[in-house]
């Protein structure tokens, strides 16, 4: 068996509050392959970006971070130093963050924060030590002749950004929001990552300039073979973009496949409900189907389904706490006990509940194998 | 233009003529002792637009291309800089005093953000009652009352009424904005983005209750949106915004079955769809729009568009033109009187785009 890019593996994070614990991250397990564009979906809340900020190690007191393994090239990063983890940090996982203006400094030209990254994590052959770098940050500048601004210029040309000479000398605020969002993508490459988390790199842009960008980091993946965690909450992004999916809610992952099978067979009613709630260009219908209720409260959780209490199919197992079951075809896998082999379903309404449905679900909870895992 | 007004014009309830509203730029001192000249942005430069009585009509556009600054323009927020707005056949562009304290009853706004629009330190029950206290419409136990229903109206628990906004969630927020719109009983609503900042889920929650309260209060809306399928879905009728023009408009189903302005299309190919085979969405529109305190000269568009076809684009600025068959459809574009063989020529639009039937429409 191959190994993967990037294994997760019953992933928690909890952030301790006055009310007690937050589990924003509720045991979720995934992998990400090389060259494969990952999508994890969800609503606000759902703790997506959080996922991202964990793998990370970006997650800070009073957040906790636990896992059984976040392994990067087999390698366990859990167990990484915080030096170790300094350099697979932006050289080997990059991220791009949804605000690029609070992300970009607005004080520094876009040219020298490109630079800057590509100077501590490549061989330029320039010095990065303390006082170099604050010698370049307020008083000289990064030589325009230097390697490592060359390659800022350079990598501002790959993004698509028109006239990158000058471009480069600018400062944030003089670039539109879409531009932004290319030198972003541009200083997350200046390392050489193999790995691009982009969490809703375009929720802030118009559809047009949206079109670009994801078109952008299509190409680049295309181009550098970097494998890309797409973390959004719009469907439609993910339909057009990504490989395979995960869909979020409350923390925990409802249903994994590969993007197509989810569209044509969505199985968990969550992701059905979320595609019938979506007013769609070719549609008639007066109504949408929305789903009723909010997001519960992930303070003191409690166990079982969290989706139970807004869910029409909803039944005595869902209190039982989640496990996977196969979906439909290859590598599809949905987290909701309608699809226990032991409970019997009329359309999506579970009828009748055999003896031993409480039985399958401890055996496959025991098996505690990797959601998406190739052994189906 | 009343010959443009669609329907009968005794049940119009919006009109609009040639509105406009520029933002002086500010000067430096330097560039003042100068002399430089004064720049302003165009924000909204010169829009028609009728709204007839429980009918909505979709404002569409790029962030940046005056459909929020014309909200608030018709809302009277904004002083217009120029032109006309009529409301039940009452010119209120200038009214003041009396006329516009009641203006501000029959008018009311939506908001985007619903936590920036909501004061922090008052209750939502002391939000939804404050119209009602300003225009002198209930007190006391009536006034209570009143709030308990527009709650439930809105599908708020009454008990929930002396929480703080922030105890609430993005879509319970934005039923509080809505039950306090609704609390003077307007005629018009402008609902400026009011589900962009939601999720899926609750988004189509907020879609239903306007809808439905639309057809109970017999409301009015000017729906400002960004989402095209959200439009299409709430609209009578569409607007589409370009750098403070509006290019296109005409009855919902017509644009999105057979847009004809260049920037209409190239939008539509821009949708982003659940149900697409998948893959790359057309990236027609390259760049970004250009900055409104200095516009292109002649067609806005002239700039970015795919379909660019001379000279005229540049010098002269096309004036909304009556297209096809659809009642009031017109847009404002110079190719739109080539012959159908010149078209099929420039015709950049793969035809197996999203929206269907682009062409044989």
């Amino acid at each position: 068996m191959s190994e993967s890019l990037l294994e997760v593996e019953n992933l928690h994070t909890t952030f301790g509050t006055e009310r007690g614990d937050v589990h924003a991250v509720d045991g979720i397990s995934f992998r990400v392959e090389e060259g494969e564009v990952f999508g994890i979906v969800g609503e606000s809340g759902s703790g997506k970006s959080v996922t991202a900020l964990s793998i990370m190690g970006l997650v800070d007191a009073p957040g906790r971070v636990d896992a059984d393994a976040i392994r990067y090239r087999g390698e366990n990063l859990l167990d990484a130093s915080e030096n170790e983890m300094q350099s697979i940090r932006g050289g080997e996982i990059a991220m791009i963050f949804q605000d690029p203006m609070s992300s970009l400094n607005p004080v520094m030209t876009v040219g020298e924060q490109i630079a800057e990254v590509a100077r501590h994590h490549g061989d330029y052959g320039e010095s990065t030590d303390f006082l170099s770098e604050m010698k370049r940050k307020y008083v000289t500048g990064t030589a325009t002749g230097s390697r490592s601004w060359q390659r800022a210029v350079e990598l501002l040309d790959t993004v698509g950004i028109p006239d990158p000479e000058q471009r480069a000398q600018e400062y944030p605020h003089q670039l539109s929001g879409g531009m932004k969002q290319r030198v972003m993508i541009a200083q997350a490459l200046a390392a050489e990552p193999s790995v691009i988390v982009a969490d809703e790199p375009t929720t802030a842009l118009d559809v047009t300039i949206e079109a670009q960008i994801l078109d952008e980091l299509l190409s680049l993946r295309d181009e550098f073979g970097v494998s890309v965690v797409l973390i959004t909450h719009d469907l439609a992004v993910v339909r057009e973009t990504c490989d395979r999916v995960a869909v979020m809610y409350a923390g925990e992952l409802m249903e994994t496949a590969p993007t197509r099978t989810l569209f044509e067979h969505p199985s968990h009613p969550y992701t059905n409900g979320l595609l019938k709630s979506i007013p769609k260009v070719n549609d008639d219908r007066e109504w949408l189907d929305s789903i009723e209720g909010n997001v519960p409260d992930l303070i003191d959780k409690p166990a079982g389904c969290p989706f139970r209490d807004r869910c029409d199919s909803a039944f005595e197992l869902c209190q039982k706490p989640l496990v996977s079951y196969p979906g439909e075809g290859v590598d599809h896998e949905v987290r909701c006990h309608l699809y226990n082999d032991a409970v019997e379903v009329d359309g999506d309404e579970a009828v009748a509940v055999a003896d031993d449905a409480t039985e399958i679900i401890e055996q496959r909870s025991d098996a505690g194998r990797p959601v998406g895992g190739e052994s189906l | 233009m009343s010959s443009d007004a669609p329907g009968n014009s005794n049940d119009l309830l919006l009109r609009a003529q040639s509105v406009k509203k520029h933002f002086p730029v500010e000067q430096s001192l330097i560039d003042r002792l100068l002399g430089g000249e004064s720049e302003v942005v165009h924000a909204v430069d010169g829009v028609d637009l009728t709204l007839r009585e429980e009918e909505t009509v979709g404002v569409v556009g790029e962030s940046g291309c005056g459909k929020s600054t014309l909200g608030r323009t018709l809302a009277r927020l904004y002083e217009p800089t120029d032109g006309v707005i009529e409301i039940d056949g009452d010119d209120v562009t200038e009214a003041g005093g009396n006329r516009l304290q009641e203006l501000r009853k029959d008018v009311q706004v939506i908001f985007q953000d619903p936590l920036s629009s909501l004061n922090p330190r008052k209750t939502v029950g002391e939000i939804v009652a404050r119209p009602l206290e300003a225009h002198d419409i209930a007190t006391g136990d009536q006034k209570d009352e009143r709030v308990d229903e527009l709650f439930r109206e809105v599908g708020l628990d009454p008990a929930t009424r002396d929480r703080y906004p922030h105890e609430f969630s993005g879509g319970q927020r934005q039923r509080v904005g809505i039950a306090r719109a609704l609390a003077v009983e307007p005629k018009l609503v402008i609902a400026d983005e009011p589900v962009s900042a939601l999720d899926v889920s609750v988004q189509a929650q907020i879609i239903n209750l306007m809808k439905r309260l639309q057809q109970e209060y017999g409301l009015s809306y000017v729906f400002i949106a960004h989402d095209l399928s959200v439009v299409k879905h709430v609209s009578d009728r569409v607007a589409v915004m370009y750098l403070g023009k509006v290019v296109e408009q005409g009855p919902t189903d017509t644009i999105f079955r057979n847009p004809q302005h260049p920037y209409t299309k190239s939008l539509l190919h821009a949708i982003p769809s659940v149900e697409s085979a998948g893959g790359r969405r057309e990236t027609l529109l390259q760049g970004n729009p250009p900055s409104p305190i200095d516009p292109p000269s002649g067609c806005p568009f002239h700039t970015r568009c795919p379909e660019y076809i001379g000279d005229t684009c540049e010098n002269e600025v096309p004036e909304l033109e009556a297209v096809g068959d659809a009642d009031g459809h017109r847009a404002a574009c110079y190719w739109l009187d080539r012959t159908t063989e010149e078209r099929a020529e420039q015709d950049p639009y793969p035809s197996s785009g999203l929206v269907s039937g682009t062409d044989d429409g």
